[in-house]
């Protein structure tokens, strides 16, 4: 079969070695394609598991691997350079570089990957066109807007203009933390519609975070942090 | 690289803050770089006072009084040469020429050198270059004066005027010698030497005004008037000192170990620029100091810069995790705020240079007129090339512990967007 985009077992994360497990996770697995909604209040564990994943901390115990790579066996600059290549981030807010345009920020994965450069080389056009293609896609097409400072952007342009920089280069799999939770309800739906979009277009897994349960409904499947970290949270 | 244009354009978007830095850099290299050029032409200039006269020759004292008294009119000689010994020394068969000094008078404050036609051919500065008169000529009458720029500027003066001669050196003479008056003949151009700030008359009029005169005051009772004084023998008694030119350099130290041994009378024979550089050497603490005041200011200039990057980190955090989620390592965080000071040292360090040759460009006058100072705008030397070479790399340097601070966070923050 295919092989697991996100696979863990038996996973352990402390912070520091005398201190307690704050994640403790027996299985999980996303599927390629798969568009998968991570639900969970803060402190259930959720940013720590978006870390590792992202490989920016390491597990002390357990198997970890993202697209078949076992993030545990590479070096924290291999990490890096593994991130930049296969994963596309999207926050809550405040996603772009405030003094690069609208366009240079759609292209900044572009300089730190030179697989998603490769990728993009591919399409045959040109890097610029590629980022106007997407930011297209998610509805960001007012020549005026595009020249305009990224700080002068809604919150909710601001999101797509994320979005289309996660998007840029085809990342295997893409991360969005609470990518919503600054918008008003009408656009959150809408938003999801758009990411669905385009990640089933590029072909990337989707992982979708949030605390908010009523987002949860389009997708193929749902987690809750509570079901899949074995270790107790206080909830606040 | 991708990193440092992310850097520039950063920067770009601070420009504000970064513009102000790079303007408080700029000023202190100007300054650091202007120091070491006026040390740099000062310590030139002061070399170059006097050159062209192989050894100079005065009464028995020590080498550096010889060279303050009879060069730049500081102090006065303890004892005279008699003419007689001058005379004679003078037909030293490895001497080409003499040129005798007779000082002890003076006007508002500057001082009369009493000598020959014979000093303006001979005396030189700056290498090889001559005393060259801006209005008139050379005395020739014994009542003739020939101004150094600065006294004629200072004082205003013009060819034909008369002026009235005092005796003793100081603003507040005692006696004036207001019976014989002198003629302005003559004004010469800047150079730069102490030439600037003297009056130049020949021998012959120096003996004439102490005609009536006996050790130092008039004789009392007894008064020649000017034209009387004319035609009586004109020939001084004894000079201040006396400046030779050989006809072989090779000689120079055989002829003053004869002179040092004439027996006669007690004499000191030095060499200019020997003596010159031992009294530069007395200064260089002032010069030291100097230098050492404006490296500080450097790095008051690099600590601004210092302060505004650190400041700027807390506000950059999120942009750091921004960074860091498209694939940024820490090390090109680093990299990205060391860039930044780097260009930032860079960018004052060239905006400093420009400033100072603007500032050379316009003060160069008035440093001339004013402080008979010589700047020149040449190229940077290889001393104030290190110096700026210094700055910039000390400027990266500095840059290392926002960078390190900036490394840190990142590694801590991870992909945690701090607002």
């Amino acid at each position: 079969m295919s092989q697991p985009v996100v696979e863990i077992r038996d996973l352990h994360f402390r912070w520091q070695p005398d201190h307690d497990d704050v994640l403790n996770i027996a299985d999980m697995r996303v599927e390629p394609g798969e568009r998968l909604f991570l639900v969970g209040h803060s402190g259930s564990g959720k940013s720590t598991l978006l870390s590792l994943l992202a490989g920016v901390m390491v597990p002390q115990a357990g198997t970890l691997s993202v697209l078949g790579q076992n993030l545990r066996a590479l070096g924290s600059a291999q990490r890096d350079h593994f991130r930049a290549d296969h994963v596309g981030f999207i926050f809550q807010m405040f996603n772009l570089i405030p003094y690069l345009s609208v366009v240079d920020n759609v292209l900044l994965p572009l300089r730190f990957s030179r697989t998603r450069r490769e990728h993009v080389a591919r399409l045959r056009h040109a890097e610029t066109d590629e980022a106007l293609r997407l930011l297209e896609h998610l509805g960001l097409t007012d020549k005026a807007l595009l020249q305009r400072q990224v700080t002068e952007l809604s919150v909710g342009q601001q999101q797509r203009v994320a979005a289309a920089r996660s998007l840029i280069g085809a990342p295997q799999l893409l991360i969005a933390d609470e990518p919503t939770s600054a918008l008003d309800p009408h656009h959150r739906q809408a938003f999801i519609e758009l990411l669905f979009r385009e990640c089933k277009e590029q072909g990337s897994t989707l992982l979708f975070v949030s605390h908010d349960h009523t987002l949860g409904g389009r997708f193929d499947r749902r987690l809750d942090m509570h079901d899949i970290n074995a270790v107790r949270q206080e909830v606040d | 690289m991708a990193v440092l244009r992310l850097a520039w354009q950063s920067l770009l978007n601070r420009r504000f803050t970064a513009l102000i830095t790079i303007f408080t850099i700029a000023l202190s290299v100007a300054l650091l770089l202007g120091v070491e050029r006026l040390r740099h032409d000062a310590r030139a200039g002061f070399a170059n006072t006097i050159s062209g006269t192989d050894l100079l020759v005065g009464a028995r004292s020590g080498p550096t009084q010889l060279l303050l008294y009879s060069v730049f009119h500081i102090g006065n000689a303890t004892n005279n040469i008699s003419w007689k010994t001058y005379k004679e020394l003078s037909q030293h068969r490895k001497i080409a020429w003499t040129v005798p000094i007779s000082l002890g008078d003076s006007h508002a404050g500057y001082r009369v050198i009493g000598t020959t036609p014979g000093f303006y051919q001979h005396y030189r500065f700056a290498g090889d270059r001559e005393l060259a008169f801006a209005q008139g000529r050379t005395f020739d009458d014994v009542f003739d004066v020939v101004l150094g720029s600065e006294v004629a500027r200072k004082l205003g003066y013009q060819v034909g005027d008369q002026i009235i001669l005092a005796h003793g050196a100081g603003k507040v003479s005692l006696i004036k010698h207001e019976d014989k008056p002198f003629r302005v003949v003559g004004i010469l151009q800047a150079s730069g030497t102490p030439v600037d700030r003297s009056l130049q008359v020949h021998l012959s009029g120096i003996e004439a005004i102490h005609k009536d005169w006996f050790s130092g005051s008039p004789i009392p009772g007894v008064k020649f008037d000017a034209e009387r004084v004319r035609n009586m023998n004109l020939t001084p008694k004894t000079i201040t000192a006396f400046l030779v030119g050989l006809k072989s350099r090779i000689a120079t130290f055989r002829v003053q170990r004869d002179i040092n041994e004439f027996e006669k009378e007690p004499l000191l024979a030095i060499l200019p620029g020997a003596a010159l550089a031992e009294l530069w050497e007395m200064m260089a603490v002032a010069e030291n100091a100097l230098l050492v005041v404006s490296v500080m200011v450097v790095l008051v200039g690099l600590t601004g810069m210092l302060t505004v990057l650190l400041t700027s980190l807390n506000e950059r955090r999120r942009e750091m995790a921004i960074l860091r989620s498209l694939g940024a390592r820490p090390a090109q965080v680093f990299v990205l705020v060391v860039g930044e000071a780097s260009v930032i040292s860079l960018i004052g360090l060239l905006a400093g240079v420009l400033l100072l040759y603007l500032g050379m460009a316009g003060l160069r006058p008035w440093l001339e007129t004013e402080y008979n100072l010589f700047i020149s705008l040449g190229l940077p030397g290889s001393r104030e090339l290190s110096l700026m070479l210094l700055v910039w790399v000390s400027g990266t340097l500095i840059g290392l512990i926002p960078a390190q601070r900036a490394y840190r966070n990142s590694l801590a923050d991870g992909l945690t967007i701090r607002v």
